[in-house]
């Protein structure tokens, strides 16, 4: 059973809007059991989103406790509506404000689990619009005391709404690493890296001493050791001294002066980075800045001829998208356009410089670094493309002059892999692949289950009369002999000639 | 007072639905029309659909789709599926998926989408149905890739339609040709390790209205209070979040050959040593372009049917922007058909 039946529910939640329309213009507090049911509510809510996000479907346990909780609000709202309609009157201010935070709070939490629906990637931008929605909400109040008072200077306005939040905001749409002092993040990346290179500096030494210390010690150590197993595992580790000699020599000179130029070099471009990204940021931020006074102005306009004020659903999309068109006509600009490209390019050398010193660490190390695996995949790209080249030459050759190719030969090329023939099959080829048999040596064939006192016949027709050739014998072979011998077609395969071949010949040794 | 008490009882009420429809979508599905692999090279897959009863046109569509986030667009809630919607006005429908590029993909060229898979798919349903000429279906950049292939096969292609496919990369204004025209490529796809991650186009996709990503969650909660519009709603949120990484050889040239140099469109766009000219497109070709599409604007796209030979060729327009022409309404009841009809009128 799903956790909430809503049949039952949804027909509560009517019963309490109609009775909730019939306390509409009357006045009397909040009685008890409003009260109490909103606080279990909140109470309740919160602790099932909270154990619950994401997964709500798996909780039966919270679905009956959820629907006994409507069973007795639903008794005592009843009771409640009934002896308040008795007196004549109704809820007060106080539970107003209390269901408003209800409601807000509601919003919130199934928010939350809205938010865990969607793919990971795009939580951040619903996070985001939920924080600007917030910040207008908080804001609205003073947004609109502000326009009533007309108090719409620019300088006016950033004392009320802050300039840091917006700045926020408008960085998490553009998606903006935060830098808000461009000196002091400077300072810190030139910090930064003057730390690097005094830890490469002393590092590199370091390590290769301690690698040469520990493999003394651990020599030293184990050639006084009386066990009988310790000679023989040192001379694995002297194996694998052998293998591992290239972790001994990371820190060797030239290594470590290219990981400190590289540092050098990274520390560079990425102050370039930080400085063109400075700039890009100021330039969205100062256009999307004019925004918010530019429409409060407005809005004060407005309410001196009529005494209106806008609303708050207005007031915010109307933001959302004058915002976007301010930031989208800056993004127009030849300078915008010069300056994110050498954010990217700065940014993009930065990455560079950092996988070319990785590179130089790890090139003697046992494993596939970047720049093997991509000489890899040029080398399969062209190999496939090489394929391509010979298929369509291929084609050239077998496609009839007018006319698609039939239906059967695509199956054959594309659905399974039929083992090629490369050669004509000859009983010379056959040999050739599998060795001629020493002069007068034969085994008794017909051990080998399939074959038959014909088959073997034929077979020593072919030069073939030891365990030993049938041994070596693969699908190419067997596919010849198919084409050789067409009478037991199919036969060598089905029987695996070579693998009973190669149990007969171990026998033999055995004996 | 009753103002407040309808208002409260509404949010109320919608926080109850929504929490409700929330806890209930464990999955989100998209391209659920019935299909069967036929064939399969690496990573590049050509799917068939199924279909129960014969097909109107005889002639199958090929649908190739843009290399940046995934054709399951074009099925992606079965009451608003194009494919589906081609399905059932009698045309038998194929659809290439190129998969997930890796590392490994770094190298794959321009040359080897085009003259290698979608050559391979075009053969194999030419050989499949034993016909000569399979019509095929450009989107987006996709598109491009059509346009190329039909002028350098043009005895292949039975019947062209591109949907929202640059061509004319020089003279317009929209942000992402402005902005790749000075870009540093060639160090954006070394610095990737030679492969685009989809997150990085996504985040060109997204600054060009940058607010739309967040914009789309004002009234989250009318949406969620419905079941099915949530469910489309995530549907869109997956297809928007599900996004291949593409060859970096691939990106350079494309970038580079087109964004930056606009060759296609001048006669000078050179594929496997073959200068490719778009006057030998001579089949039928069906031009289809989004009024408001400020990802491909119509500048980028109309120029199609000037350039390209063939005698019969149709300009069409649709009214909205780049993804409506998948997913809109109007698409389903006017663009679908319309595309259907036209491939049946031309399939003798």
């Amino acid at each position: 059973m799903n956790w909430m039946d809503f049949n039952k529910t949804g027909d509560f939640w009517k019963a309490w809007q109609d009775s909730a329309k019939g306390f509409a213009g009357q006045s009397q507090p909040a009685t008890d059991p409003l009260k109490e049911w909103w606080s279990q509510q909140e109470k309740f809510w919160k602790d099932a989103m909270e154990k619950t996000t994401g997964m709500l479907g798996n909780q039966p346990d919270l679905a009956r406790q959820w629907q006994d909780m409507q069973g007795n609000f639903m008794k005592q709202w009843m009771e409640m509506a009934q002896s308040a309609m008795s007196k004549q009157s109704s809820m007060g201010t106080g539970s107003t404000d209390m269901w408003k935070q209800f409601a807000q709070q509601t919003e919130t939490w199934y928010a939350d689990a809205f938010k865990h629906k969607l793919p990971e990637q795009l939580r951040p931008h619903f996070q985001t619009y939920m924080d600007m929605y917030k910040m207008f909400t908080t804001q609205w109040e003073n947004i609109q005391g502000m326009i009533q008072n007309g108090l719409v200077e620019p300088r006016m306005i950033w004392q009320m709404v802050s300039p840091t939040q917006y700045a926020d905001a408008v960085g998490k749409i553009m998606g903006f690493k935060p830098m808000k002092d461009l000196d002091e993040v400077t300072r810190q990346a030139n910090r930064f890296f003057e730390q690097l290179r005094g830890a490469a500096l002393k590092m590199f030494p370091a390590a290769e001493e301690q690698a040469l210390e520990m493999n003394e010690a651990f020599t030293n150590w184990s050639n006084q050791q009386t066990d009988q197993f310790f000679p023989f595992m040192n001379s694995i580790k002297e194996v694998m001294k052998q293998n591992l000699e290239p972790y001994f020599h990371v820190s060797g000179d030239d290594t470590q002066a290219e990981v400190l130029r590289s540092l050098k070099e990274m520390q560079f471009s990425y102050l370039a980075y930080l400085h063109h990204s400075s700039k890009l940021q100021k330039m969205v931020l100062d256009a999307g800045a004019q925004v918010l006074p530019a429409m409060m102005q407005e809005a004060r306009d407005s309410y001196n001829k009529d005494h209106e004020l806008p609303s708050f659903d207005t007031f915010f999309t109307d933001y959302m998208n004058r915002l976007e068109n301010a930031i989208v006509e800056t993004m127009h600009t030849e300078e915008y356009t010069a300056t994110q490209n050498q954010v990217l390019a700065s940014g993009a050398k930065s990455k560079m410089i950092y996988d070319e010193m990785l590179e130089n660490i790890f090139k003697d190390w046992p494993f596939m670094t970047k720049r093997e695996a991509d000489d890899l995949a040029k080398e399969t790209t062209q190999l496939r493309r090489r394929v391509r080249d010979l298929e369509a030459r291929m084609a050239k050759v077998t496609t009839p002059m007018n006319g698609a190719p039939k239906k059967a030969t695509i199956k054959e090329e594309t659905r399974t892999v039929p083992v090629k023939v490369s050669a004509p099959a000859s009983a010379e080829e056959v040999i050739s692949r599998i060795g001629k048999a020493p002069k007068g040596v034969a085994d008794d064939l017909k051990e080998i289950k399939g074959i038959g006192a014909k088959l073997e016949n034929l077979l020593h027709e072919m030069g073939i009369s030891t365990f030993k050739q049938v041994a070596k014998m693969d699908d190419t072979v067997y596919a010849m002999i198919d084409e050789l011998i067409p009478a037991f077609k199919g036969r060598a395969h089905r029987d695996k000639w070579a693998v009973q071949a190669r149990k007969l010949l171990k026998a033999k040794t055995l004996v | 007072m009753a103002n407040w008490t309808d208002n409260i009882v509404e949010k109320v009420n919608t926080a109850a639905d929504a929490i409700k429809n929330i806890g209930d979508i464990n999955e989100v599905d998209v391209a659920t029309a019935p299909r069967e692999v036929v064939w399969e090279d690496g990573k590049v897959k050509l799917f068939h659909f199924t279909r129960e009863d014969k097909p109107k046109a005889k002639t199958p569509v090929i649908i190739s789709y843009a290399l940046v986030n995934r054709w399951a667009m074009m099925d992606l809630q079965p009451d608003r599926s194009f494919i589906r919607k081609l399905i059932s006005e009698g045309i038998d429908v194929y659809v290439i998926d190129w998969g997930y590029p890796t590392r490994t993909d770094r190298y794959k060229s321009m040359e080897d989408y085009i003259l290698g898979d979608l050559d391979h798919c075009v053969d194999y349903v030419r050989q499949a149905h034993g016909i000569d000429k399979v019509n095929l279906l450009g989107v987006c950049q996709g598109g491009t890739f059509s346009l190329i292939y039909s002028a350098l096969n043009p005895d292949k292609v039975k019947n062209l339609i591109t949907l929202v496919t640059p061509v004319e990369f020089a003279d317009n204004d929209g942000l992402l040709f402005k902005w790749s025209r000075d870009m540093d490529v060639d160090t954006m796809v070394e610095s990737f390790g030679g492969l685009i991650p989809g997150d990085f186009l996504n985040f060109g996709f997204d600054l060009l209205k940058p607010m739309n990503k967040m914009r789309k969650y004002y009234g989250f909660n009318d949406v969620a209070k419905s079941k099915d519009k949530l469910m489309n709603f995530l549907r869109m949120e997956k297809w928007v979040s599900d996004s291949p990484a593409q060859a970096g050889e691939t990106y350079r040239k494309f970038i580079k050959d087109l964004y930056q140099n606009n060759k296609l469109a001048q006669g000078t766009f050179e594929l496997g040593g073959q200068v490719v000219d778009l006057k030998k497109i001579s089949m039928p070709v069906l031009t289809i372009y989004a009024k408001d599409d400020h990802i491909v604007p119509p500048d980028s796209t109309r120029p199609i049917n000037d350039l390209i030979g063939s005698k019969d060729k149709e300009l069409m327009e649709f009214p909205g922007g780049h993804i409506g022409v998948f997913v809109g309404s109007r698409s389903q009841k006017m663009l679908t058909p319309a595309v259907a009809q036209w491939l049946v009128d031309r399939d003798k």
